[in-house]
């Protein structure tokens, strides 16, 4: 779960809780604090943790190492970036209440046909009913809004080792934008329940009735931090997505560039010529090594990338992309 | 320290200004000098009544009581003596007989399944309690919610349902739980062998 770090509304010493936690202690002070959200609502910030430049590394490296190169990564020109805070709901607790369902059901029958061969009928039986008490530990995170093209897509676990602190609105709109959630609670309860009701086991089930409530719950509205970096080349913008706290690319899309190798099919044949030439065992070992070569190069041995190799054209290379 | 996202309040007695302690979960905090009771209402610090049941025991765990009806395909079940027919109880109503039923949710910390179970023992028991205000008794922390009792109490009622009931989808559909006078009590419990027994209801915890 995230810790939060938070001030002691007595000493204003640093004092942590976890997420979930109703009161904290403050190891400075000794005194007990109550948590308390907006209107029920803990809003929370992951703080960045790495700045535009180390972004922009980040991004240069993923453009050098599978776009062909340093020359590649530079030939794109940086045109700045902006800071975004996007909003998803985080709900913990309990899912509680009650499901009715009707079920199939099947014997085994073991019977021996007119050669004395044993095998196996399944055989069904009457429909069972079941009614159960629902009650199961809910930890659901959903983005507040499609930011589908920020490259969030859905929220993982992994946030919750990380430490956040209260949102301060102001504070986080000096750093950066800071996106208003477009779905509201309600919905994101909806959606919770409904992925504890569609995790209820399914097999065999004719009808399903249920009503399942959320008890204990802990509603928190976590703000993440993405750099949105621009890049250009040749008069074209190209968007990146870059993780603020890890650093990853998240989404990014780069055309590749073109590839002309005038050498290779020259050296390629020069060395199937000496091979033949020399003794069959050599010019055997020489075929080898050039079909290791072409497929090495194209990953297959595609006729009309061989083709357009000893033609001489230029190769498109593929993009970098992510997300 | 107010904060527009989120807010600390320190756990202080707001009658004799002794700091509080508290667990993480609990939600109802006791004051050790004073024995008053605090909740958090909007944001800050206010008085908690709490109720405290007769009987014999040296442990009170804390209730959420309530006088309840159901609304079901049936019509409406009011009084307790429908609804011990509703539970297939044939023990004889007495004096509470057109008297709402009684429910008693666990407000201290079990599992679900647990408080479910407890709760469910002690509403079809009908149990008869004199009650005092709390003056000071100690009593165990209470980590439920006063807002997540409806849900609680609904599931603690179908558990007491007869099965027949309970296998019905429509009486499920139209099955709904509406509590009246909701408060917070305390109950004697006696330590006895690592468990809590309580003697007038003879229920162990």
């Amino acid at each position: 779960m995230a810790t939060i770090v938070f001030k002691c509304p007595q000493c204003g010493g640093p004092f942590e809780f976890a997420e979930g936690d109703g009161s904290s202690l403050c190891r400075f002070c000794g005194v007990t604090s109550v948590i308390v959200g907006d209107r029920g609502v803990h809003r929370l910030v992951i703080p960045e943790r790495i700045d535009l430049k180390a972004a922009r590394t980040s991004l240069r490296k993923l453009l050098a190492a599978q776009g062909g190169g340093q020359d590649f990564a530079a030939s794109f020109s940086f045109n700045g970036g902006r800071l975004l805070f996007l909003p998803f709901w985080r709900i913990r607790g309990m899912a509680m209440g009650w499901q009715w369902c009707e079920k199939e059901t099947f014997k085994e029958e073991i019977d021996y046909d007119e050669n004395g061969t044993r095998y196996t009928r399944r055989i069904k039986g009457p429909n069972e009913r079941v009614f159960s008490l629902i009650a199961k530990p809910l930890n659901f995170n959903s983005p507040a809004g499609d930011y589908a093209s920020f490259g969030m897509v859905r929220v993982g676990l992994a946030g919750d080792v990380l430490q956040c602190e209260p949102m301060d609105y102001p504070a986080a709109a000096a750093r950066g934008s800071v996106i208003d959630p477009l779905k509201g609670v309600a919905q994101a309860r909806q959606e919770a329940l409904a992925m504890t009701r569609d995790s209820a086991d399914a097999e065999g089930t004719v009808r399903r009735k249920s009503r399942v409530r959320i008890s204990s719950e802990w509603l928190s509205l976590m703000y993440y931090p993405i750099w949105n970096l621009h890049f250009s080349r040749e008069g074209r913008v190209y968007p990146v997505m870059v993780d603020a706290v890890n650093g990853e690319v998240i989404r990014c899309r780069f055309p590749g560039g073109n590839q002309h190798e005038p050498f290779l099919p020259l050296a390629m044949l020069a060395l199937l010529v000496l091979g033949w030439t020399t003794m069959p065992a050599a010019g055997v070992a020489a075929t080898i090594l050039v079909v290791y070569l072409l497929k090495r190069r194209s990953g297959s041995l595609d006729i009309a990338a061989i083709i357009r190799l000893f033609a001489g054209m230029p190769e498109r290379v593929a993009g970098v992309q992510r997300g | 320290m107010v904060d527009a996202a989120i807010k600390a309040v320190p756990l202080i007695c707001g009658r004799c200004s002794l700091r509080m302690t508290a667990r993480k979960e609990q939600v109802v905090y006791q004051c050790n000098g004073c024995g008053d009771a605090w909740e958090m209402v909007q944001g800050q610090i206010a008085p908690k009544k709490v109720f405290s049941l007769s009987g014999t025991g040296d442990i009170r765990l804390p209730f959420w009581s309530a006088g309840f009806r159901i609304a079901c395909q049936d019509g409406v079940i009011a009084d307790t003596v429908s609804f011990m027919a509703l539970c297939g109880s044939v023990k004889p109503p007495g004096e509470r007989a057109k008297l709402p039923p009684e429910l008693y949710v666990p407000a201290f910390f079990l599992p679900p399944q647990q408080a479910i179970r407890l709760g469910r023992n002690m509403t079809v028991r009908f149990p008869r309690f004199s009650e005092s205000a709390n003056s000071g008794q100690r009593f165990e922390a209470v980590t439920l919610r006063e807002i997540d009792v409806p849900q609680l109490a609904e599931l603690i009622v179908l558990a007491a349902l007869v099965e027949g009931r309970r296998s019905n989808p429509d009486f499920l559909e139209s099955f709904s739980v509406e509590l009246s006078g909701l408060r917070l009590v305390t109950i004697p419990f006696s330590r006895e062998e690592g468990r809590l027994y309580q003697a007038e209801m003879n229920l162990e915890v």
